[in-house]
């Protein structure tokens, strides 16, 4: 098992600096979701946050494996003789990076199809167990998991932003679908095309970039 | 006004409204927040305890007025809410 299978060597590293990123607005998000969910109460928003603190340690997981590849790419220093507990460091990160993130976009599908049926939900949880079963030897299963989870979510942001017409509305439209596109390239993994993965991760930066520029934006402007 | 609202939605219409009028008769708040009069005396009272507004009698006539600390708390919590809306959920 692998999170960055078909990265370019020259790439290891960057990626992980990507994803720190990545863990920092998802973070944020996270934060600014919860202190609204903290002042209206609202529960809609506490779930709005635990998708986001979920995706951040998802990302932070994923950063800290990506890192251990590159160490055992590298062999650096004194992690070299310990390549056994590096495997399993990565295998756990793995694992917590691929349900961490299920969890955050099945959360994120219940919210937009307004799902409370609890046995919806939990067909949603046994298909993201299973794919997270499946998903730890074949990453593109996951990666293709999640691009339809988020295929089911956009729609909805693309109704919201049509009704709305609001750019902020907008700009979670556009950060989502470069998510959304960024699973995709993963799963075009499939084709041996190593540059499809950086493609993935810049995608996915650019998509959380997006989400950063609308809480700054909206925090400053209003 | 929606009718059915949570408190922090109803707290915000009524520092809305007092903010939009700079100072209002209890009788005004009562009439655009759809309130009865006993739980907008508890909320006022609150609010007036968390120093989001404060009252002041003219003429044996009470009136309410948003101070600095309400215009804040009604700046930031849209800005946040804002933010958290652009979702849609």
């Amino acid at each position: 098992m692998a999170i960055a299978p078909g990265s370019p060597e020259w790439f290891l590293g960057f990626d992980s600096l990507l994803e720190f990123f990545t863990t920092l607005i998802a973070f944020f998000v996270g934060l600014y979701s919860y202190k609204v969910f903290r002042i209206s109460k609202a529960r809609k928003y506490f779930y709005l946050s635990f998708s986001f603190f979920a995706i951040a340690l998802a990302y932070l997981a994923k950063a800290f494996t990506n890192i251990l590849i590159y160490l055992e790419v590298n062999r650096a220093g004194a992690w070299s003789v310990k390549l056994q507990n590096i495997a399993i460091l990565h295998d756990i990160g793995s694992i917590m990076y691929i349900a961490l993130i299920l969890i955050a976009y099945i959360t994120l599908v219940a919210l937009a199809l307004k799902i409370k049926d609890m046995r919806v939900l939990s067909l949603l949880v046994v298909t993201a167990v299973l794919a997270t079963i499946v998903g730890t030897s074949s990453l593109l299963f996951f990666n293709l998991i999640s691009f339809i989870f988020l295929l089911y979510i956009i729609p909805y942001f693309y109704r919201h932003y049509k009704e709305s017409g609001n750019t902020h509305s907008k700009m979670v439209l556009v950060s989502f679908l470069l998510i959304a596109l960024s699973h995709l390239f993963f799963v075009l993994l499939l084709t041996g095309y190593q540059l499809f993965y950086v493609y993935g991760e810049l995608a996915q930066l650019l998509g959380y970039l997006g989400l950063l520029i609308n809480l700054i934006w909206c925090l400053r402007y209003g | 006004m929606a009718e059915r609202r949570n408190k922090i939605e109803t707290i915000v219409d009524i520092l809305e409204v007092i903010r939009d009028k700079s100072k209002l008769k209890t009788t005004h708040i009562l009439y655009k927040s759809n309130l009865s009069h006993k739980k907008l005396k508890v909320l006022l009272e609150e609010l007036m305890k968390k120093g989001l507004i404060k009252e002041h009698l003219e003429k044996k006539t009470r009136f309410y007025a948003i101070t600095e600390k309400g215009l804040k708390f009604l700046g930031e919590y849209g800005k946040m809410k804002k933010f958290t809306d652009s979702f849609g959920f």
